[in-house]
C-alpha cells in the first residue's frame, strides 16, 4: 500500500509582474519525512511556502495538505498544518505568552485552561518560558524565531512548513530546533524545511527539492544527489586562480568554479580530464600549489545545478499560455467549506482583536478623552466671559446643562467623529502590515472572511463605544456642571428636562450611521493603502473636505451625497414640528458609504497576496 | 456564477440607493418659503417664553398671528440657498392696535439652520438684555436666536 503524501503540490506557478517567481514546482513530502527545500536567495522558496500556506494566490497548481485541497487564500489553514515564513512576526506590545494565547484562540481548539497549558508547554519547548511575560518588542530575532516555532507547535502539527528556521538562532538554539524537528518527524509528522544552507539540509533531511529561479532543478534523496555528480571534486590552489579558471573554461571535460569559502578553486573532472588540465596549467605557466581530493560536497553539487540553470536561462519557459494544470486547487477543503464566515470564527477573531485593543494605550486614551474631555469643555465654557454663539445651542449653554452635549455634538461633527473612528479602524488592517503579522494571523484556523468580519465588527464596536462614551461624558458634564434646567429648542419652545434628555440621547444615537460610514471608510483606506498614517489621516481629511463642500452653496444633490451632513440630521428633533427627512436621508447615504467601502475593502483583502 | 457578480450587484444597488437618497434633495434646499415658515412660529414661541420670563401676562403663539417675509441679500440671483437673508416679521400683540413689524438679519446655512439677529425694528424688542418686572436683567431671547427647518 502506498502511503499518502502529507504534502502534495503539483505544477505551482506564480508570477509577479513580468517575473515568473515559481515556475511549475512539484513537491511531495511523506509523513515522518524531513524534506529540504533548497535554493539560493531569491530562488522562490519562500514564495512556494507562502503558496502552500495560502498566503499568496496560486496562478496555477494543485496543493493537497494532509489529504485535503489547500493553497487557497480564502480557506482556513487545515487543522494539523502549521508553519511560518520569513522571520516570524508578533505584536510587539504584547508578551510572548499573550501573543500565543491570542493565536491559540484563533485555532479551533480555542482558549481555556487547556489552551493556557498548551501555551505554557509550547513556550517551555522552545526555551522561552523565562521570558514569556516580557513584551515581544524586546525580543531578539532568535527569540522571535523560537516564538514562531512555539506558535506552530500550538497547532500540534502533522505537517510543519518552516522557512529557514535556524536563521538568527545561536548555535545552541539551532541545535535545539534541529532536535525538535527530528523528534516531530520521529513522531510521524512531515516537515518541509526551506534553507539555503546545504549543511543544514544534509544534516536534517532525507529528501530534498532544489529550486532555482522558480524551477525545480533536483528532487530526490541526498544519496541520489551525490550520484548525479559526474566527477570527483578537487580543491586546487594555484599561483593564478583567474588564469587557471580561464584555462578550465576552454576544456569541456573540466568544470572549474571558485571555492565557496574563497580558498582556491573547485575542479570537477574525471581522472583523464584532470590530468590533462594540470598539464595545461603547467604549460601556461600557472604554478600548482596544492591539489586535494574532496568529497562530493553537496554545496558544490548544489552550485553546479544552479549554474546549469543560469546558463540555460533562455530556456525558462515564458508565461504559460494556459494554466498547465488547474487554475487553483480543487476539491474539498479541510475544516470548513468556503462558505460565509462562521459566527464562531468571527467571534474568535473579535475576542482576539479586543484583546489586542485592550493592550493599546491609544484605545484607552480615546475613551478617556471621550469621558473626561466634555467636563473640561463644560468648565471652560462656564469660566469664559463669552459664549460659543456661532454653534447651535451655544447661546444657551449656561442656561441648560442639556445644551452642553448638543454643543459638543455640533463641534464633534466637524472633526472629532472621523478622528475617533479612524484612530482604531484606520489601523485595524494596516497594523498587521506594519508589524508584519499577516502570515502569523493567516496561518491559523480562521478564514480571511472571518478575520475581515471580526476586524470590521471590532472597528464598528469601538466606534460605538467611543460615541457612547462621548455622549455619556457630555451629558454628565452638562448636568453636573450646568444643571438640569429646561432646554430652549430650535423653534423657540421649552423642553422639560426629561424630554430634553431623551432628545439629546436620540440626537447622539442619530450620528451612529455616519460614524459607521466613516469607520468603513477608514477600514477601506487601511486595507487599500496598508498605511496606518493614511488610514487615520485620510478619513479626517475627507471629512474636512466634505464639511467644506457641505457649507458651499452648491447643488443640493451634491450635498446629499456627502457623509458629513448626516452628522447634523438631529436638528429636526428639536423643532416644534419634528422632521426626519435629513435623518432618513443621512442614514441611507451612510449605509451606502458603509456597504460600498466594506465591499471594496473585502474584495481587496480576500485575494491579496501577503508578502512576496 | 463568478465571485464578482454579487459584488457588482451590491455596488449597483448601492449606487441606486445613493441616487435615490439624494434625488429627494432636488425638491428641497433653502428657500424663502421654508425660512418664512420656520421663522414666524419660532418668533411667536419666543415672544411667549420671553413674556413668561419677564413677568408679563401669558400669551398663546397662535394669538400673535406672526408671519414672515424674507428675501436673500445680494444683487440678483434667485431667492434661495444659504447665506445672508433679511426677514420682516409682522405680528399682532393682544391689546395692541395694528400690526407690529420687526426686521431680522438671518445667516442661513445649507443644512437648514439660521441665526436671526434683530435689526431693531420699531424698537419694542429691546437690545441684547432686558429687565424683568422684578428688576432683574436677563438675556433677550428675541434679540438673537437660532432655528432650523427641513431642507429635504
Amino acid at each position: 500500500m502506498v502511503e499518502e503524501a502529507a504534502l502534495e503540490a503539483t505544477g505551482l506557478f506564480k508570477r509577479y509582474g513580468d517575473r515568473l517567481a515559481v515556475n511549475g514546482v512539484d513537491l511531495s513530502v511523506r509523513p515522518g519525512e524531513v524534506h529540504g527545500l533548497l535554493g539560493p536567495n531569491g530562488a522562490g522558496k519562500t514564495t512556494v511556502l507562502r503558496m502552500l500556506l495560502g498566503l499568496v494566490a496560486l496562478d496555477a497548481g494543485i496543493v493537497r495538505l494532509l489529504g485535503c485541497a489547500a493553497g487557497s487564500t480564502t480557506a482556513p489553514l487545515a487543522s494539523g498544518v502549521a508553519g511560518f515564513v520569513d522571520t516570524p512576526a508578533f505584536y510587539p506590545y504584547l508578551s510572548g505568552r499573550r501573543n500565543l494565547d491570542l493565536l491559540a484562540r484563533l485555532d479551533a481548539a480555542g482558549p481555556g485552561s487547556r489552551g493556557a497549558e498548551r501555551v505554557r508547554a509550547a513556550l517551555e519547548g522552545v526555551g522561552l518560558a523565562d521570558r514569556a511575560d516580557a513584551k515581544v518588542g524586546g525580543y531578539s530575532a532568535g527569540m522571535r524565531q523560537r516564538l514562531g516555532l512555539a506558535a506552530a507547535m500550538l497547532r500540534e502539527p502533522r505537517l510543519l512548513l518552516l522557512d529557514e528556521p535556524t536563521n538568527s538562532l545561536d548555535p545552541a538554539g539551532a541545535r535545539d530546533l534541529r532536535a525538535s524537528v527530528r523528534r516531530l518527524a520521529a513522531g510521524g509528522a512531515a516537515i518541509l524545511l526551506s534553507s539555503h544552507d546545504m549543511a543544514e539540509v544534509e544534516n536534517l533531511c532525507s529528501r530534498l527539492t532544489i529550486v532555482h529561479r522558480g524551477r525545480v532543478v533536483f528532487f530526490g534523496t541526498v544519496e541520489e544527489l551525490r550520484k548525479r555528480a559526474p566527477a570527483a571534486i578537487h580543491r586546487l590552489r594555484t599561483s593564478d586562480d583567474g588564469g587557471a579558471r580561464s584555462i578550465g573554461e576552454d576544456r569541456p571535460d573540466v568544470h572549474v568554479t571558485p571555492a565557496i569559502d574563497g580558498d582556491g578553486l573547485d575542479v570537477s573532472a574525471d581522472e583523464t580530464g584532470l590530468d590533462e588540465y594540470v598539464v595545461a596549467l603547467g604549460r601556461a605557466g600557472v604554478a600548482i600549489r596544492s591539489l586535494e581530493s574532496r568529497d562530493h560536497s553537496l554545496q558544490s553539487l548544489f552550485l553546479r545545478l544552479t549554474e546549469e540553470v543560469d546558463g540555460d536561462a533562455d530556456s525558462v519557459p515564458p508565461r504559460p499560455a494556459g494554466p498547465p494544470v488547474e487554475r487553483a486547487s480543487r476539491g474539498s477543503y479541510s475544516g470548513r467549506a468556503l462558505g460565509p464566515p462562521s459566527a464562531r470564527g468571527v467571534f474568535a477573531v473579535i475576542r482576539v482583536e479586543w484583546g489586542k485593543l485592550a493592550a493599546q494605550l491609544k484605545a484607552w486614551a480615546v475613551l478617556a478623552v471621550c469621558l473626561l474631555g466634555p467636563f473640561a469643555f463644560a468648565v471652560a465654557v462656564e469660566l469664559q466671559s463669552s459664549l460659543p454663539e456661532d454653534t447651535l445651542f451655544g447661546r444657551g449653554v449656561r442656561a441648560s446643562g442639556f445644551a452642553v452635549p448638543l454643543l459638543v455634538l455640533g463641534f464633534a461633527a466637524t472633526w472629532a467623529f472621523p478622528v475617533l473612528t479612524s484612530v482604531v479602524s484606520g489601523d485595524l488592517f494596516s497594523c498587521e502590515d506594519r508589524y508584519g503579522t499577516w502570515p502569523t494571523l493567516l496561518t491559523r484556523s480562521r478564514t480571511r472572511g472571518e478575520i475581515f468580519a471580526g476586524k470590521v465588527v471590532t472597528g464598528l464596536g469601538f466606534s460605538l463605544l467611543a460615541v457612547t462614551a462621548l455622549a455619556f461624558g457630555s451629558i454628565a458634564a452638562g448636568v453636573l456642571v450646568v444643571g438640569r434646567q429646561p432646554l430652549l429648542g430650535l423653534s423657540g419652545t421649552v423642553l422639560a428636562p426629561g424630554r430634553a434628555l431623551a432628545l439629546v440621547a436620540g440626537a447622539w444615537a442619530s450620528v451612529l450611521p455616519p460614524v459607521f460610514g466613516f469607520t468603513a471608510l477608514a477600514v477601506l483606506v487601511s486595507v487599500a493603502t496598508r498605511s496606518s498614517a493614511a488610514g487615520v489621516g485620510l478619513p479626517l481629511l475627507i471629512g474636512f473636505a466634505m464639511e467644506l463642500c457641505s457649507y458651499a452653496n452648491g447643488p443640493d444633490a451634491l450635498r446629499g451625497m456627502l457623509l458629513t451632513p448626516p452628522f447634523v440630521g438631529w436638528h429636526g428633533l428639536f423643532t416644534e414640528h419634528r422632521y426626519y427627512g435629513p435623518l432618513i436621508q443621512g442614514t441611507a447615504v451612510s449605509g451606502v458609504y458603509a456597504i460600498g467601502c466594506l465591499t471594496a475593502a473585502y474584495h481587496l483583502f480576500r485575494r491579496r497576496d501577503m508578502g512576496g | 456564477m463568478s465571485i464578482g457578480t454579487p459584488g457588482r450587484r451590491l455596488a449597483g444597488a448601492g449606487t441606486a440607493l445613493l441616487i435615490a437618497s439624494v434625488t429627494s434633495c432636488h425638491s428641497g434646499g433653502v428657500t424663502a418659503a421654508k425660512i418664512e415658515d420656520a421663522l414666524a412660529p419660532t418668533f411667536a414661541n419666543l415672544i411667549c417664553v420671553q413674556r413668561s420670563i419677564v413677568g408679563l401676562p401669558p400669551a398663546e403663539p397662535s394669538a400673535l398671528r406672526a408671519t414672515a417675509s424674507c428675501r436673500k441679500n445680494g444683487q440678483g440671483g434667485e431667492n434661495r440657498g444659504g447665506g445672508n437673508w433679511t426677514c420682516t416679521v409682522v405680528w399682532f400683540l393682544p391689546g395692541h392696535r395694528g400690526p407690529l413689524r420687526d426686521s431680522y438679519d438671518l445667516s442661513v446655512t445649507m443644512d437648514g439652520c439660521y441665526t436671526a439677529t434683530s435689526e431693531g425694528g420699531d424698537g419694542h424688542l429691546g437690545g441684547p438684555t432686558i429687565a424683568t418686572q422684578d428688576g432683574r436683567t436677563v438675556t433677550n431671547l428675541l434679540y438673537v436666536f437660532d432655528g432650523c427647518f427641513d431642507t429635504t
